[in-house]
């Protein structure tokens, strides 16, 4: 093994251990978790950082030209978004989800084809990492006010100042959106750690296989609907999950108009000679946007304060999962070499 | 009275309209409906030929092309939509300026302690040796960034600290730019165009102007209209004609292709694939009259020519049999069989003593001809199907027409002949074909780009500052005479960090009195 795929390994390991801690901890143990979590987080960071040294020096362009390199890249700044929220909101209770989601960006990344091929003319720029980084920073601080928003939205105190706060609880609809993310989330998770573990011959693929993530989803989302009440417990007040979201979205969206939009404009205006072209990618990326400026419209709008604001964060970042992965996979269009 | 409108009613219904153009409803309202038929678009195909929708949406094809579903993001709803949104984006604005311009004139201090009491934020404690006094809390106040005005009267003391006020605030930046975006995007559709062309090494290609290369469209789209239909557009065409004989600056400027190349990386030393690095386009301006060389430049995939406002990219390459290295004709004439040798370079040849001459007008390695059009083209760059135009002039005089001989189908030279060239029976014998490497390149010229890339710095510095600056204030009463401080603020986002700021300045540690 080479020492991008050793240190790409031990970031793996690294990602999925500190989130079993921090569930482990939280959940089962019901306690803060302590510093063994988050340093196991930043050992993973590091290794990872190494991973992508080491790949670019082997490679000779900066790593994010393919599916398995942006996701790698994604995956690490999620990872790297989640410190930093921890040291200024000193909150650890959405450890267990946030690392989740950057767990989830590497274990699928691991499954896919690791080859290092000489760039295709067009990728040929400095834009390439100008475009790629910048906008995965700003898609990171997206998952974080997902996960924000999602447990925003089952407190009881979430809402506009104008309700009482307190007093009233989460409905049968906000629960089953939350439940139904988790368990979508939990099941995409086993399905690519299963699909590696068949790549890499530890168990043969058979008939179950398409049944684990089905098992996954009923499992996770059953025992999120039984836990939900301690969760909402140890998670810090609704104001606060509404700053962190917010504030998420604060850094988040200039950052992604920046990579996505812009240096993406500039960069199709130097190759395709067009800076715009209506290609599903980009057209995704502006849905992306919109939404997130309707989020901005409805903080400032009385009635649509609170909840439904934080469904437009998740559903933004849903967005943000659909331009990468459901473009690549099911749209055709100038972006498809993000496909391999 | 019925239909008579009094003024009042009038100005309750401009009103409205100002409020609901203005309101973030609307705008939220307008942007779903935006992000709706852009999600259409993606999976729709777009522009493409009826029996692409007729295969793939079978029970919606009426619906598509009722809804123009299938060119959704140039059809006229869509433009409708944006047009919408921009209507919302600048009333919207125009209305806040006009609440700024307000806001400037109200007046900065608060003189009632009970209004800074009921201020969100507020702090109230009297003066003592212990805690900080006036002077501690304003350097507090400085060190966080705040500008502080003061106003003495009597025995107090106002105070009115202010941090992130701009005249222009970050969302009217953002409404701003999204406008000059909208208005380059315009401009560029109106006012520029886009074309491809070309060429191998040594070809000259002519960059057209603005106005040549939009009447010349017209024109070539009724010709193309006129062979489908039978004619009916004579008077519009010779219009046209006119003005296209009109035109004095017909081309911007011409450029020579040099060569051409496409560059590899090293072959993959496990299974010998070779990669392509990039296309290589050396071309040279030309001036002009003179036709000098003014500039080189090597033209590769991102790294187009930028050259008197215009912008010629690298789009694509193919490879073309075109080069004749040698076209052997095997031709009778009054009972008489001649072999005649062409190549690119031999280009005539005669027979039965100089009474015929044949001239090589034009070669086309995959001879189509489009029955709708009368077009004639070539399907690909591989000889599947060579035909070679000739010129034949019999004793002196030219043929009306070329005549079209094809490799594959010999029996048609005969019959295609014209009348003037009846008993000229003319086959292929030989045909050596070399390719040669052709460049695609695309000519872009769009006046609106700048005020687009204009559009991108503001929504930057706009979005930045709407999501990250925050507008904070805070009144304080300094009261010597009852000796106390009373201090309130608010902000208009951020309220946590606002909140933990106006604790932190406004603790009672340190030292000091008033």
């Amino acid at each position: 093994m080479k020492i991008d795929e050793i240190t790409f390994l031990i970031a793996f390991l690294a990602y999925f251990s500190a989130a079993f801690s921090y569930f482990y901890v939280i959940f089962w143990s019901g306690r803060i978790p302590g510093k063994f979590p988050t340093a196991l987080l930043i050992c993973g960071i590091l290794s990872h950082f190494i991973a992508i040294l080491s790949r670019a020096a082997i490679a000779g362009y900066v790593p994010m030209s393919n599916m398995f390199e942006s996701l790698s890249v994604y995956s690490w700044l999620i990872a790297i978004s989640y410190v930093f929220l921890e040291c200024k909101y000193k909150i650890k209770t959405l450890g267990p989800f946030i690392i989740s989601i950057s767990f989830t960006m590497i274990a699928i990344a691991s499954v896919l084809p690791q080859d290092i091929k000489p760039l295709v003319p067009a990728l040929q720029s400095r834009w390439l990492a100008l475009h790629v980084l910048v906008t995965f920073a700003g898609e990171a601080a997206f998952a974080i006010s997902y996960a924000a928003s999602l447990f925003y939205i089952i407190k009881p105190d979430a809402g506009p100042k104008s309700e009482n706060i307190g007093q009233k609880a989460a409905g049968a609809g906000h629960v089953f959106f939350v439940v139904l993310n988790i368990g979508l989330f939990a099941s995409v998770i086993s399905y690519f750690i299963t699909a590696l573990l068949i790549k890499r011959q530890i168990i043969s693929g058979s008939e179950w296989f398409m049944y684990v993530p089905i098992l996954t989803f009923f499992i996770f989302s059953t025992a999120f609907y039984f836990i939900k009440n301690m969760v909402i417990s140890v998670l810090p007040p609704a104001a606060i999950l509404e700053d962190i979201a917010y504030r998420s979205i604060a850094f988040g969206l200039p950052v992604f108009t920046l990579g996505a939009l812009i240096f993406g404009a500039i960069w199709a205006h130097r190759t395709w000679g067009s800076y715009w072209s209506w290609d599903p990618k980009e057209t995704w990326a502006l849905i992306t946007w919109f939404i997130y400026a309707a989020y901005l419209h409805a903080r400032h709008n009385s009635s649509l304060r609170g909840r439904a604001a934080a469904y437009l964060t998740a559903i933004g970042f849903i967005s943000t999962l659909f331009t990468y992965f459901g473009v690549n996979y099911l749209l055709s269009g100038l972006h498809s070499y993000g496909r391999f | 009275m019925s239909g008579i409108k009094t003024g009042k009613e009038n100005l309750s219904a401009s009103t409205a309209f100002i409020n609901m153009f203005s309101s973030t409803t609307t705008a939220i309202f307008l942007i779903t409906l935006l992000t709706i038929a852009c999600t259409l678009g993606t999976f729709i195909p777009q522009c493409q030929d009826y029996p692409v929708y007729k295969k793939n949406f079978p029970s919606y094809i009426n619906l598509i092309y009722f809804f123009s579903l299938n060119d959704l993001y140039h059809c006229g709803w869509f433009y409708f939509l944006i047009s919408l949104l921009s209507l919302n984006i600048s009333v919207c604005s125009i209305r806040r300026l006009f609440s700024r311009f307000k806001q400037l004139k109200i007046k900065k201090y608060m003189k009632n302690g009970e209004d800074v009491k009921k201020l969100k934020y507020n702090f109230e404690a009297p003066v003592s040796n212990e805690g900080p006094g006036i002077c501690e809390f304003i350097k507090r106040l400085k060190k966080a960034g705040y500008k502080i005005q003061s106003e003495e009267n009597n025995h107090k003391t106002f105070f009115f600290a202010e941090a992130g006020r701009y005249f222009f605030s970050g969302e009217q930046l953002v409404h701003l730019s999204f406008l000059i975006i909208i208005a380059g995007a315009m401009l560029g559709n109106i006012y520029g165009y886009k074309t491809n062309v070309h060429g191998c090494s040594g070809d000259i290609i002519s960059v057209p102007s603005k106005k040549y290369h939009d009447v010349k469209n017209r024109i070539d789209s009724l010709v193309e209209y006129s062979k489908i239909n039978g004619g009916g557009v004579h008077s519009e065409l010779a219009s046209l004609v006119k003005e296209f004989d009109s035109i004095k600056d017909k081309e911007m400027f011409k450029f020579r292709i040099d060569d051409f190349k496409t560059l590899y990386f090293e072959a993959d030393k496990k299974n010998g694939e070779t990669h392509v690095k990039n296309w290589n386009t050396d071309v040279s301006v030309l001036g002009f009259d003179s036709g000098e060389t003014i500039l080189r430049y090597a033209i590769s995939v991102n790294n187009p020519l930028a050259y008197n406002g215009v912008t010629i990219y690298q789009t694509s390459y193919y490879k073309s049999y075109d080069k004749i290295k040698s076209l052997e004709l095997d031709v009778s004439y009054n009972g008489e069989n001649s072999r005649i040798l062409f190549s690119d370079e031999t280009r005539e040849a005669e027979i039965s003593g100089g009474k015929v001459k044949f001239r090589l007008a034009g070669f086309l390695p995959d001879f189509r001809l489009d029955a709708k059009t009368r077009e004639i083209y070539s399907a690909s760059g591989n000889p599947n199907n060579p035909a070679a135009k000739f010129l034949i002039c019999v004793n002196g005089v030219e043929c009306t027409r070329p005549v079209w001989l094809f490799k594959n189908m010999p029996e048609l030279g005969e019959k295609m002949m014209p009348a003037t060239a009846a008993g000229i029976k003319a086959i292929f014998s030989k045909l050596e074909l070399d390719f040669r490497d052709y460049s695609e390149l695309q000519i872009n010229y769009d006046p609106g780009i700048n005020l687009i890339w204009t559009g991108f710095i503001l929504i930057s510095a706009g979005l930045y500052m709407s999501l990250n600056v925050t507008h904070k204030r805070i009144w304080i009463i300094c009261d010597k005479f009852e000796n106390k401080i009373a201090a309130g603020g608010i902000s208009n986002k951020n309220e946590i960090s606002f909140s933990n700021e106006f604790d932190a300045i406004f603790k009672q540690t340190g030292g000091g009195g008033v």
